[in-house]
């Protein structure tokens, strides 16, 4: 396609060998100066298993340790945000429903409930 | 895609191949456009009140003749470097041009020296010089930078560097007609600088400038990437 491109720089005067040489050394050579920029900006990892995001894909271990892993962060939570959790994400109630239930505003609600799953987020990545 | 689908869509799209003309026919269509605007400009400011003194001296002549055949040279150097299979050794055709005019400047520097000892070396900041050969290169610039985009964009920083040296140096020729500044450091410094500092830069864009542009390929495989 490069020489396709630029054919019309020939000059029939000249021979041809070099012309279509340097087009070729010339794009391998772009090439492989793309090629080693990108490796170098890749790290080689061990060959990963291969695994599912589904839960009913992974093993019964893998799902005890979760539910440990998320009994063990919200264990480290205040009082305050654990009830905040449990009412709204485990029990399923809406925010004003939660509200009635705990006495707190609707917006303070939120911010204990955007704070407490900032905190079970940390808990697991320390934990892996 | 099929390498014979490839050839089909290619063969669909062929149009009459227009030979580029040869790189010095090239280069002296340019330096024709080049002398017009030059001429215009010295014309719409006035040239110099001594000129006719001045185009008696042999040492003006010469930096004058240095600075155009410079020019001449790096514009053919540049259309040299767009032709796949052209000898390497023509890019640097315009460099022994280049040291004979700054050879002609160093002489001057060497003449002021003499005659008033450091005090004759000393320049002061005069922006009117990088401003006056930044106009009377514009044009040929913005010419020469379009013509370069018909060769093959194989040393990008090669050929725009040289193309902006072109530019340059006959502006710089030409600045001197109209330009009555004769003090050797300050030319040495603020013209002859103001072009090296150009053709730098142009030599720095060449990579974003000048890009391979291969044909787009309708239909195919739509995973297939033309690699060219």
């Amino acid at each position: 396609m490069s020489v396709h491109s630029v054919r019309h720089t020939f000059d029939p005067s000249r021979p041809i060998m070099p012309w279509l040489m340097t087009i070729t050394a010339r794009r391998i050579a772009d090439a492989a100066r793309r090629s080693s920029s990108r490796v170098a900006n890749e790290t080689t990892v061990e060959t990963m298993p291969e695994t599912f995001s589904g839960a009913d894909t992974k093993s019964t271990q893998d799902t005890s340790d979760d539910q440990e892993a998320i009994q063990i962060a919200l264990a480290s939570l205040s009082d305050g945000q654990r009830e905040a959790i449990q009412l709204m994400k485990l029990q399923g109630l809406s925010v004003q429903e939660a509200a009635e239930r705990t006495g707190k505003s609707v917006p303070a609600l939120k911010v204990t409930v955007h704070r407490a799953i900032k905190a079970m987020r940390a808990s697991l990545q320390r934990k892996t | 895609m099929r390498t014979e689908d490839l050839i089909d869509a290619l063969a669909d799209k062929v149009e009459p191949v227009e030979p580029l003309r040869h790189p010095a026919a090239r280069a002296m269509g340019w330096m024709i456009v080049s002398f017009v605007y030059l001429a215009g400009l010295v014309w719409l400011i006035g040239p110099r009140a001594d000129i006719a003194d001045k185009l008696a001296e042999p040492r003006f002549v010469i930096e004058i003749a240095a600075a155009l055949l410079t020019s001449l040279m790096a514009a053919i150097a540049a259309f040299c470097a767009g032709c796949p299979g052209r000898p390497l050794w023509e890019r640097f055709a315009p460099f022994p041009f280049l040291a004979v005019w700054l050879a002609t400047l160093g002489e001057g520097c060497w003449r002021q020296w003499v005659q008033s000892g450091p005090d004759g070396l000393t320049f002061n900041i005069d922006l009117d010089c990088f401003q006056a050969i930044f106009l009377a290169s514009i044009l040929q610039a913005l010419v020469i930078l379009v013509m370069i985009r018909q060769g093959a964009p194989l040393a990008p920083m090669s050929t725009t560097g040289l193309a902006t040296l072109a530019a340059t140096a006959i502006g710089a020729a030409g600045l001197r007609l109209f330009h009555a500044l004769d003090v050797s450091v300050m030319i040495l410094v603020w013209q002859f600088g103001s072009v090296l500092l150009l053709a730098t830069i142009g030599f720095l864009a060449g990579n974003r400038y000048l890009k391979w542009s291969l044909p787009k390929i309708d239909g195919g495989d739509s995973g297939h990437r033309q690699t060219g």
